[in-house]
């Protein structure tokens, strides 16, 4: 498991069930780094929407049911103690919304094409991310991934999945797409952004109830140093924060102005809405200061639907993590039942680390450029319309290319 | 509308070049060398000019407290390892400091202060780096009886000699300051350590190898260790690791124009139904 992002989801869904601001904890152990180090670091606790805690809390709330005593699990401990049975159930019933998830998403899918559904549950990224992390972006994909579907039919709905995607902030870089494709009519507008209203009313309810620790915590999302799998890593390696700051600003300004560069483009050209939506989730991850492994997971399902997504970008996270992550993610639970096999695995991530230690940051840096030179590659084939080949020895282009009978793209179709 | 596909292809080669451009651009980042303290992590912070680099615990190490480098070399400046002060050999009346103590660092204006917490009476240490020599201070508010390590592996010569066929314990004459060698890359580096007062005693350990710790017991309230190496800033050409990254974006987004530009004409992807 993540145990730091699940620690994350226990934590705070404990004390959203105790009555308490999950968003005060965050910003006051912040304060506490920050004044204890002179460093400006961030504690990264829960920094989702609300609407998250509505569905997760409700099923750690069934494994308290379950296991009404001995039940304390402390997934932040410097030396991890793991309960058993109580890990296992826990961690199945925490991570069944992303499970169920998952399955919606494969039958929604299958209807449409039932090899998407089969690759989209067969994929090893989608099953490490789900059924070994448990990061929950496959839920942010489904409702991607539902918005799009339903958006011509039901308006309403599909701004309520899109608000509910909101739990990850990064899915507000579709908003201006969404407001402006609902403009045909102010009937259609008033409906998408009525769902929207709805999905989001715990936040608002946050933003009443306790604005500072709410906006603190929604704050760091959009501060945290340049980190993950993109093109700023190599500014991971440099030597400290104050100077990473000063990265992550630059990198800021390069985000901004790319996205909005390829907003306006794509509201321009009047591309498709998948490619649309998948070219700006897309150059999210190309161009965001902040890139994790699991980010892709939000993207897959309506990226599948487009014939212009290279599905090689889901090899590189899996590669990322294996030089990346800390040997814990991997060996819990299951290694931590026994002292033998933490013993074992504790030798085999030992002599891992010294095999690929020396070299480990050179690898991490060239996966990640591969990946984002990948992502931007693919941008740029969602941009691209089809047009007449350029060479007269490849005649086939002119015939292979499907268009429309007026010659151009069609809206509704990816 | 050839005229406008080949502007258009045009358009999109000079974005290309743009995003390789850019990322060759920060990849130069490892190689630039901010001055002064920084931080990484709650316990992590580390220390930069022209001269001296100063560690305090690393994360692949979190016993060197601080570990002092050299920065030399042309036209990159390398990491010359000069002396590390561990933590996990040192000792405050008979507790470690590593092991028995709590430590929290916080970046003052005139470098790192370290409170030690969980003895009596309370003890700190301060780094600071000056143009000559890196200082670490240790204070308390009482006297208390200190066992400091000083680690490099391996020294060539301490006071002189490397001890080699001498009999256990190498004691070395307790005086103010230390004279100290040891060979990197082929160079002899000499330095020194300064102690603001005598201490009781100074010995020196050796394995197999050579000389590689040096002991100072010390009683009383404050200590201050300046370390300060003899002809700095010599040049000698050095491929520093960090200039890989650069080599990789290049080798990378030479790649990625080379796809872009060729592919197109090359390999018709078909497309997926």
């Amino acid at each position: 498991m993540n145990v730091w992002d699940i620690g994350t989801i226990l934590e705070a869904s404990r004390q959203f069930l105790n009555g308490e601001d999950v968003y005060r904890q965050v910003a006051e152990r912040t304060y506490m780094l920050r004044q204890s180090t002179g460093l400006p670091l961030y504690y990264h606790g829960f920094a989702y929407l609300p609407q998250a805690l509505l569905i997760f809390a409700p099923f750690y709330r069934l494994y308290t049911f379950i296991f009404p005593a001995e039940n304390n699990l402390d997934l932040r401990a410097a030396e991890l103690v793991l309960p058993y049975p109580q890990i296992h159930v826990f961690l199945l019933l925490i991570k069944m919304p992303i499970i169920l998830a998952d399955v919606v998403v494969i039958y929604l899918l299958s209807r449409r094409e039932p090899r998407l559904g089969l690759f989209y549950a067969l994929n090893p990224y989608v099953l490490f991310i789900t059924a070994i992390w448990g990061n929950f972006d496959p839920l942010v994909g489904l409702f991607l991934l539902a918005s799009y579907l339903c958006f011509h039919e039901r308006r309403i709905l599909s701004g309520f999945l899109y608000g509910l995607s909101l739990i990850k902030i990064y899915t507000i870089v579709l908003l201006p797409l969404f407001i402006v494709r609902s403009l045909s009519s102010w009937r259609e507008f008033a409906k998408f952004f009525l769902g929207v209203s709805i999905a989001s009313l715990p936040a608002i309810c946050y933003l009443f109830v306790a604005p500072n620790s709410f906006l603190n915590a929604m704050l760091f999302q959009g501060a945290r140093p340049v980190n993950g799998m993109n093109m700023y890593h190599v500014a991971s390696i440099v030597q400290g924060i104050f100077f990473q700051t000063a990265i992550t600003r630059v990198a800021m300004l390069i985000f901004a102005s790319a996205l909005l560069f390829l907003t306006y483009m794509v509201l321009r050209e009047r591309l498709p809405m998948l490619n649309s939506m998948v070219m700006l989730m897309l150059a999210y991850m190309t161009f965001a200061p902040v890139t994790n492994e699991q980010h892709l997971a939000a993207l897959m399902p309506l990226a599948l639907l487009s014939q212009r997504f290279d599905r090689k970008l889901c090899i590189f996270p899996l590669l990322f993590t294996a030089f990346n992550a800390t040997y814990i993610y991997f060996a819990t639970p299951i290694f931590w039942t026994d002292i033998a096999l933490r013993n074992l695995y504790v030798a085999l991530h030992g002599a891992w680390a010294e095999a690929i230690g020396p070299y480990s940051s050179y690898v991490r840096y060239f996966i990640s450029l591969s990946f984002a030179f990948l992502a931007f590659g693919n941008v740029h084939n969602h941009f691209q319309l089809q047009m007449p080949a350029l060479d007269k020895r490849f005649p086939a282009i002119r015939t292979a290319l499907p268009t429309a009978a007026s010659g151009s793209p069609s809206y509704k179709t990816g | 509308m050839p005229n406008k596909f080949l502007a258009g292809l045009k358009r999109r080669t000079l974005v290309d070049i743009l995003f390789v451009a850019l990322i060759i651009s920060l990849s130069f980042a490892p190689l630039i060398c901010p001055m002064g303290w920084d931080g990484r992590a709650p316990r992590t912070f580390v220390y930069q000019d022209e001269t001296y680099c100063v560690k305090y615990s690393d994360e692949t190490v979190s016993t060197d407290k601080p570990h002092i480098f050299l920065l030399e070399g042309w036209p990159i400046k390398s990491l010359i390892d000069v002396v590390e002060l561990s933590d996990h050999q040192s000792f405050v009346n008979g507790l470690n400091l590593y092991e028995d103590l709590e430590s929290h660092g916080r970046l003052m204006d005139d470098g790192l202060t370290i409170v030690y917490s969980g003895s009596s009476p309370m003890l700190t240490k301060s780094i600071t780096v000056t143009d000559e020599e890196v200082i670490v201070r240790y204070e308390s508010d009482q006297p208390v009886e200190l066992r400091l390590t000083l680690w490099r592996w391996y020294f060539s010569a301490v006071e002189g000699s490397d001890y080699r066929g001498m009999l256990l314990p190498l004691k070395v004459e307790p005086k103010k300051t230390l004279n100290f060698e040891f060979i990197d890359g082929g160079q002899t580096y000499r330095g020194v350590v300064k102690l603001s007062d005598e201490p009781l005693n100074v010995e020196v350990c050796r394995d197999s190898i050579g000389l590689n710790k040096i002991i100072i017991d010390y009683v009383g309230s404050h200590l201050s260790i300046g370390i300060a190496l003899d002809e700095t800033g010599r040049y000698s050409f050095k491929i520093a690791k960090d200039l890989l990254y650069p080599l990789m974006s290049i080798f990378s987004g030479l790649a990625y124009l080379g796809v872009r530009r060729y592919a197109f004409m090359v390999k018709i992807r078909p497309n997926r139904t």
